[in-house]
């Protein structure tokens, strides 16, 4: 056996061989970059997110440093590009600020409602007898918007960031585990498992190690879709005064803000908005371009 | 059908039921006691136990729940804390201009979005198709308080063309009619981009079809293949996605009834929950609740109508 093995890198292929290998397939990566929309929507995340992990170093002030003489300036203002909200707060800051706040909520809640969701979605697979009670669970919070429970959640907590996360992770849960569930079926009916099972693997090793990674494709393609509407679902609880409280920069509750001075100074209001429908547009974008390159099937 | 429908009907029981045992709960977690807001702040400890006892909150928490549950199958929900209005009668108020918010928004984004998505898929990948699927995509990304302060701000507010605050009255009036215009555009308009998508999906799995085939082969007009032939069979999960969103668009009218200050259940849920109304904030969200399982009965019962083989 290791003869063979030692045996193997040394012995020259045959030339036959190496004309018939068929040209290497363009990893991921490569095939989203070739879309145009997907290569400007990758481009535009990165900038996103690089924007949000940078804000403390790319602002040019502290995001709860007022001057109250330079209250609702308007963007183009000496040292104010973007203007200044009511309190006189630079809004490239808060507008940063408030990316890195609105991105985190959506990011703990994918993370918090992706995780349970999964977990859901493999017990459901793995577990037949689970199965039924498991995904009508599933299907009767599937039935109720996060909106609903962002408001059930604020009468409990009182209106916070922990009340918007949970309602978001909640509302993430059922759509995870139906995702998993049927991407975690498909590969368990292939005969490896079944192998897996024979050699006298855990459940749990059968399913890190084998059911797992081979989902791990469809849970992305979910997972960058979910961002974008966690996001705008996020952004909108916080717009009803139920997530971030104020002076938190964030970007739904400075639109609400601004809400209030809508006639005199648009700005305040309009410029969180913009920067809210961008990054879920992105994540959108980005996630179809993935689903296409990476899941094929799951097109729409 | 009548079967099926009985079906569906028994098994929302349970799910009913579920959610009025965590509207229930939910008081129960709230931090603040019941009986102290509304004894007051300088009442003192004699009238607080009397409080309680006259509320009932000395007994056992399940004969606390089954004293809330024949109340509320009697149509009693409490009373608000803060103006001591009955919330039933603050509801009956808010229903309806609710429903008739979501009617004049689906009126109109429905079939807007079904004719984009149908156009999108007969001239599928040429430029008119790209237009469409960029515009529905972007409709999907824009938050609807950004497109209702937008339309507040230049229609309302630059161009003073129409009225952007509250109710004026029924939809049939002029007033009340105008009044509607605005929310309803801006929540409709969230809405045209994902039946734009299902539609233009559902529209070009029917057109490779074998049927439309034939229906161009003896010689129909194009506008006919599309209209009769395609759009109608498209139309069945169509008709069952755009019910299941129709729950979620009710999640949207919440956010629409603050920014234009309409008098619904969503905006009167969330100013309960911001001035910690406990009861009032509990009747709005068993009702919001109530509502999302009517739709989805509604729709499930439609869909077997529609389609026979989904009754099995």
């Amino acid at each position: 056996m290791s003869a063979t093995t030692t045996a193997a890198p040394n012995a020259t292929p045959l030339p036959v061989e190496a004309e018939a290998a068929p040209p290497k397939r363009p990893g991921t990566l490569g095939r989203l970059v070739r879309e145009p929309v997907a290569a400007v929507a990758l481009a535009f995340a990165v900038l996103v997110i690089g924007a949000a992990l940078l804000a403390p170093v790319l602002s040019p002030t502290d995001p709860y440093d007022n001057d109250l003489a330079q209250a609702m300036a308007a963007p183009g203002t000496p040292g104010l590009l973007l203007g200044a909200d009511a309190q006189g707060r630079n809004m490239i800051t808060r507008t940063l600020f408030g990316l890195r706040m609105t991105l985190t909520m959506g990011l703990a809640a994918v993370l918090l409602g992706g995780g349970i969701g999964a977990a859901v979605g493999f017990a459901a697979a793995f577990y037949r007898r689970v199965d039924g009670l498991l995904m009508r669970l599933m299907d009767v919070m599937l039935s109720f918007p996060a909106i609903l429970f962002g408001l059930a959640l604020a009468a409990i907590f009182g209106p916070g960031i922990l009340a918007v996360v949970l309602a978001l992770s909640v509302a993430t849960v059922p759509l995870m585990a139906r995702i998993v569930r049927g991407a975690a079926l498909a590969v368990m009916s292939l005969d490896y498992i079944e192998a897996a099972r024979a050699t006298g693997m855990s459940d749990a090793r059968i399913i890190l190690r084998h059911v797992a990674p081979n989902c791990l494709s469809s849970i992305f393609v979910f997972t960058t879709l979910r961002f974008g509407q966690v996001i705008l679902l996020g952004s909108a609880l916080s717009f009803l005064g139920l997530g971030a409280q104020p002076p938190t920069a964030e970007l739904g509750a400075m639109a609400a803000d601004g809400r209030n001075f809508l006639f005199f100074a648009p700005h305040i209001a309009i410029i969180p908005s913009v920067a809210i429908f961008v990054t879920v547009l992105v994540f959108n974008l980005l996630g179809d371009a993935l689903r296409d390159a990476l899941d094929p099937k799951l097109r729409v | 059908m009548g079967r099926h429908a009985v079906q569906r009907l028994l098994m929302a029981i349970p799910v009913l039921f579920g959610v009025v045992l965590v509207g229930f709960l939910l008081m129960q977690v709230v931090p603040s006691d019941p009986a102290l807001v509304r004894a007051g702040p300088s009442a003192t400890p004699d009238v607080i136990a009397a409080i309680r006892r006259d509320m009932g909150l000395d007994r056992p928490l399940y004969e606390q729940f089954a004293i809330y549950f024949w109340q509320l199958l009697q149509g009693n929900l409490g009373v608000s804390i803060i103006n001591n209005v009955p919330v039933v009668q603050e509801l009956a108020n808010t229903v309806g201009p609710t429903l008739e918010l979501m009617f004049a928004s689906l009126i109109w984004s429905i079939p807007t979005g079904i004719a984009l998505g149908t156009i999108g898929a007969y001239w599928r990948g040429r430029v008119v198709d790209r237009l469409i699927t960029g515009f529905a995509v972007a409709g999907g990304s824009i938050p609807v308080f950004f497109l209702g302060l937008l339309l507040i701000w230049y229609v309302g507010f630059q161009l003073q063309l129409l009225p952007f605050t509250g109710r004026a009255g029924p939809i049939w009036t002029a007033e009340g009619f105008q009044a509607i215009l605005l929310p309803a555009i801006a929540l409709g308009g969230t809405f045209i981009g994902p039946v734009a998508r299902m539609t233009r999906t559902a529209v070009l799995d029917v057109l490779g079809v074998e049927h439309v085939r034939t229906a161009r082969a003896k010689g129909l007009g194009e506008f006919q293949v599309v209209t009769r032939h395609a759009l109608r069979n498209a139309l069945i999960p169509v008709v069952t996605l755009i019910g299941l969103q129709i729950g979620f668009l009710l999640g949207g009218a919440v956010v629409t009834e603050t920014v234009f200050s309409w008098p619904g259940v969503g905006r009167l849920a969330v100013g309960a929950i911001l001035s910690a109304d406990f009861p009032m904030a509990q009747g709005t969200i068993i009702v919001l609740s109530l509502g999302f399982i009517i739709i989805n009965l509604v729709v499930d019962v439609l869909y077997a109508a529609l389609d026979p083989r989904m009754r099995s």
